[in-house]
């Protein structure tokens, strides 16, 4: 699966579009990072397990955008956009949305 | 619903309509339930785990602080509990006259049975004159309280000195600054996992119960050592029952619900003091030590001459 | 133990109708989106030559959804031992697919063909709600192409 956040694949030729397709998830860390995280707020420096988190979930939400792309008979997603969104303390969401469209070579 | 159709002809690229999507793949929340169950059990299972841990934590640490820091840190503890209870009925200056006197005459009492051990830790004895309900309990910094109940209860000082011996026992033991030990870990682990809420709910549950919630097997132990004490004191440990044989003929289910909750079976625990008491079939009054005048409150006890104390 | 049996009722409540309120929602949400099929609804920032003559204008949807006592208490188990977080994905879910058939709605009523470059905003309204998600507000916005007759 192509995924990308441009309007055009360069080198290929968009010959159908098939829709929007979205993928998103929400997760946490569990408590023991959260205090570790809680304790590097007063030292600073980088949140290791949030990076994690964040990055996980990033995969897993491209994961479920290329699983709706492919039930649509997609091989490109163009035009991706991120949204994270904290929902609540500890959880964050990352969604993402694209437009499904099946691309050829030129 | 009238859609407009879009005049889009096919070879725009564009599909004639938006796609449908299958369900489960921003959605896979088949079975929240059993979900939900399996985490709470998850979670039980820890804090049971980390509570026993740390009530381990408390039961060694408890003994460890030095007795001299908790009566410092708990100097204040008789005030507390005073405003805990129900306002005391002054009946004029004339009975907390006699209420200091028998204070006084309590204390003496149990410095005469510490008298042969080696080292006692120095306790304060705190005379309860307006409380009914039979009782004497042991907390933090070393204060026995004994209410006014009690010693309508008993008969020879024998049986008022196992009582006493008993809750000297629980603060030799450390049981109080163990069980606070207990409720401070317990309630930090609170806080950690459920906030603030679960917390308060903990404390407030908690800070009631701090007076009554000795294990069995500290009362046990405690039972055991004040008969130590009395053994050495009076040579046997004859009267010793007489206080809970008392309990267990006026038991009075309502009253005394909450006690049995954590004192051990009162049969029990008679049973335990009998086998240690070794003539207990051959109990004479002529054996047993009158309780002095200041301390006769039940009446028909005590017949004999109050100051006449058998040393062994 | 009277705590214990307040948690244990409003958990049931919770959890009895937030599971009916939201089968209710997703067989709603599922009718919808088939009555709207056919306006189309794209990311893409610039339509295609087929919509050169076409007249443009904001359109947007907006939701907001709150949560069941239940889902707070799942994803506050959840948030101790980490992992995914299943109450709040089918909450938002629903939101963000509510959204857009609000803004359809909208689109429609203007007359409009499709909806172009799509875009969300999601936030959370955190009122009373302390730690946990109160309620999530969820809008979806983009440019509605509507045929200009006459020409």
């Amino acid at each position: 699966m192509l995924i990308s956040n441009m309007e055009v694949v360069p080198g290929k030729k968009i010959t159908t579009h098939l829709g929007l397709v979205q993928g998103s998830t929400v997760r946490a860390k569990h408590a023991g990072r959260d205090i570790m995280a809680g304790l590097k707020n007063i030292f600073g420096g980088e949140l290791k397990g949030y990076t994690e988190l964040l990055s996980e979930s990033r995969d897993e939400a491209l994961q479920r955008l290329s699983e709706q792309a492919r039930t649509l008979g997609a091989n490109a997603v163009i035009n991706v956009r991120f949204s994270t969104s904290s929902i609540a303390a500890g959880a964050s969401e990352i969604f993402v949305y694209g437009t499904a469209v099946i691309v050829e070579d030129r | 619903m009238s859609v407009p159709r879009p005049r889009i002809s096919t070879g725009s690229g564009l599909p004639p309509g938006n796609p449908r999507l299958p369900e489960h793949i921003n959605n896979r929340n088949e079975h929240p339930l059993k979900d939900f169950l399996l985490l709470a059990g998850a979670l039980l299972a820890l804090m049971f785990v980390l509570t026993l841990l740390l009530g381990w934590g408390a039961q060694w640490l408890g003994p460890k602080i030095p007795y001299s820091w908790e009566s410092r840190w708990f100097a204040a503890t008789p005030d507390a509990i005073a405003t805990a209870l129900p306002p005391q009925t002054d009946n004029g200056s004339a009975l907390t006259d006699s209420a200091k006197d028998r204070q006084q005459a309590l204390q003496q009492l149990l410095e005469r049975l510490l008298s042969q051990q080696s080292a006692p830790l120095k306790v304060r004895l705190h005379w309860l004159a307006d409380e009914d309900t039979p009782n004497a309990f042991a907390t933090l910094g070393g204060h026995i309280f004994v209410t006014r109940g009690l010693l309508t209860q008993v008969s020879s000082e024998n049986a008022l000195a196992m009582v006493l011996a008993h809750e000297y026992a629980h603060v030799e033991q450390r049981h109080p600054i163990t069980l606070a030990l207990e409720q401070l870990a317990i309630s930090l682990l609170g806080s950690v996992i459920g906030g603030e809420g679960a917390a308060s709910l903990i404390g407030q549950h908690t800070s009631l119960l701090t007076l009554l919630s000795f294990s069995r097997d500290m009362e046990r132990s405690a039972d055991q050592r004040a008969l130590e004490i009395l053994q050495r004191h009076y040579g046997h440990s004859l009267g010793a029952d007489e206080f809970f044989r008392n309990m267990l003929a006026e038991r009075d289910e309502n009253r005394w619900a909450l006690m049995f909750q954590t004192h051990p079976l009162t049969s029990e625990r008679l049973q335990q003091i009998s086998q240690a008491g070794s003539a207990a079939a051959s109990v004479t009054t002529s054996q047993l030590t009158p309780l002095p005048t200041l301390l006769q409150l039940n009446d028909g006890a005590g017949s004999k001459e109050p100051d006449q104390i058998t040393q062994p | 133990m009277g705590q214990l049996l307040v948690f244990l009722t409003l958990l049931a409540l919770g959890y009895g109708f937030g599971r009916l309120a939201e089968s209710r929602h997703y067989r709603s949400i599922i009718a919808r989106e088939d009555a709207l099929r056919s306006l189309l609804v794209m990311p893409d920032r610039m339509p295609p030559i087929h919509f050169q003559n076409h007249g443009s204008t904001l359109v947007t949807g907006s939701v907001v959804i709150s949560v069941d006592y239940f889902k707070t208490v799942a994803a506050g188990l959840r948030g101790l031992f980490g992992g995914r977080v299943g109450a709040y994905e089918s909450l938002l879910d629903r939101a963000r697919r509510e959204a857009i058939l609000r803004m359809q709605e909208d689109a429609r009523k203007l007359g409009a063909e499709a909806v172009f470059n799509l875009k969300f905003e999601t936030s959370r309204i955190a009122q009373n709600a302390g730690q946990g998600l109160g309620s999530v507000e969820v809008l979806a916005y983009g440019t509605a192409l509507i045929p200009v007759h006459g020409r």
